[in-house]
């Protein structure tokens, strides 16, 4: 636009220095990439800045509706209730635990894939049970972290509920957990 | 003369995309910071969470052929208010997941899984005086576990 023909004829450039001119433009547009390298980095305050406000709003909105409900306990406790009235009624799944959800009425893949950790063991304390191999039921793993003394303050723990009892005359331990969280999803 | 007008040319394409780059980069931002805080609109979000949840665990306490009521008073007004008015979009139940979905806004809905292996085969909400009450039926055979 600069160097158009008007200008050109105007200020009576000859054809020779013009030619050069280009050239030196040329040459100054090709080592000059000091001046493109400023335009581009010109994006990391920009993107900074968006970054910086978005988690600003996320943890205004965070503070004033707080952390949410938290139910953990709550699915801990039910867990380990329903596994043991079903274990008091049916006895005989102490010795054969193959048919243990089905008679139970608990559905394996939703502790499988919803973050709920069970285990059931006989003649051993619960802490014994959480870190035993010898159990009669597991589904899950990570059971010892239900009695680290640490665990309890920090809220990305699971949260856990158990049980002794005895049927029969046999101590039954009952290790249940969950770490289940709200799933937000997109429709 | 041509070479330098289509140097022009690109510098102002470039600058003009670059530009463009930064425009649509605000835009995803502002949408998703706008769908962000939309989602906790009458608080909604927080009242999903505690429904989908306290429905869970009257779920998990079910035995076959139950009837359950509860009270979801709340949850109708600040459907209604924004504007999600069908019962079936508002509670929805998966019985292959075994999951409790509540959606109170446009948007989003929030979902919360129970354990007890019981089928949920039919739930109106009855838009009642003084409260809105949620009836679920449960039907009368457990599901069988596929894997054991």
């Amino acid at each position: 636009m600069l160097f158009n023909r008007e200008v050109y004829k105007n200020r009576n450039f000859s054809k020779k220095k013009f030619e050069n001119s280009l050239v030196k433009l040329e040459l100054f547009k090709l080592f000059n990439k000091k001046g493109e390298f400023s335009k581009q980095i010109m994006i990391i305050p920009f993107l900074f800045l968006i970054i910086v406000i978005a988690l600003g709003i996320a943890l205004g909105v965070g503070l004033y509706y707080g952390p949410g409900y938290d139910f953990r306990n709550v699915d801990a406790s039910a867990l380990s209730n329903r596994v043991e009235k079903c274990l008091n009624e049916n006895s005989n799944l102490l010795l054969d635990a193959n048919k243990f959800y089905e008679t139970c009425k608990i559905k394996k893949e939703v502790l499988e894939n919803s973050k709920f950790i069970l285990k059931v063991c006989k003649g051993l304390s619960l802490e014994d049970c959480a870190s035993s191999e010898n159990y009669i039921i597991s589904s899950g793993s990570g059971f010892e972290n239900c009695f680290l003394t640490g665990a309890k303050e920090n809220k990305g723990y699971l949260k856990c509920s158990g049980r002794d009892i005895l049927i029969d005359g046999v101590k039954i331990s009952i290790v249940a957990g969950s770490n289940q969280q709200i799933k937000r999803i997109n429709t | 003369m041509m070479i330098i007008q289509k140097q022009g040319k690109k510098e102002f394409i470039k600058m003009h995309k670059k530009g463009e780059v930064n425009e649509l980069v605000s835009i995803i931002a502002y949408f998703v910071m706008y769908s962000h805080i939309s989602s906790y609109k009458n608080g909604a979000a927080v009242w999903e969470d505690f429904y989908a949840k306290e429905i869970s665990k009257i779920l998990n306490s079910a035995k076959p052929g139950d009837q359950l009521s509860l009270d979801v008073d709340m949850a109708g007004n600040i459907a209604r208010e924004n504007k999600v008015f069908n019962d079936k979009e508002m509670f929805n139940f998966d019985n292959e997941k075994n999951e409790v979905c509540v959606k109170l806004n446009t948007g989003k809905k929030s979902c919360y899984s129970y354990f007890n292996n019981v089928e949920v085969i039919g739930w109106r909400v009855d838009p009642g005086m003084p409260a809105d009450i949620l009836r679920i039926n449960i039907g009368k055979e457990a599901v069988n576990n596929a894997v054991q």
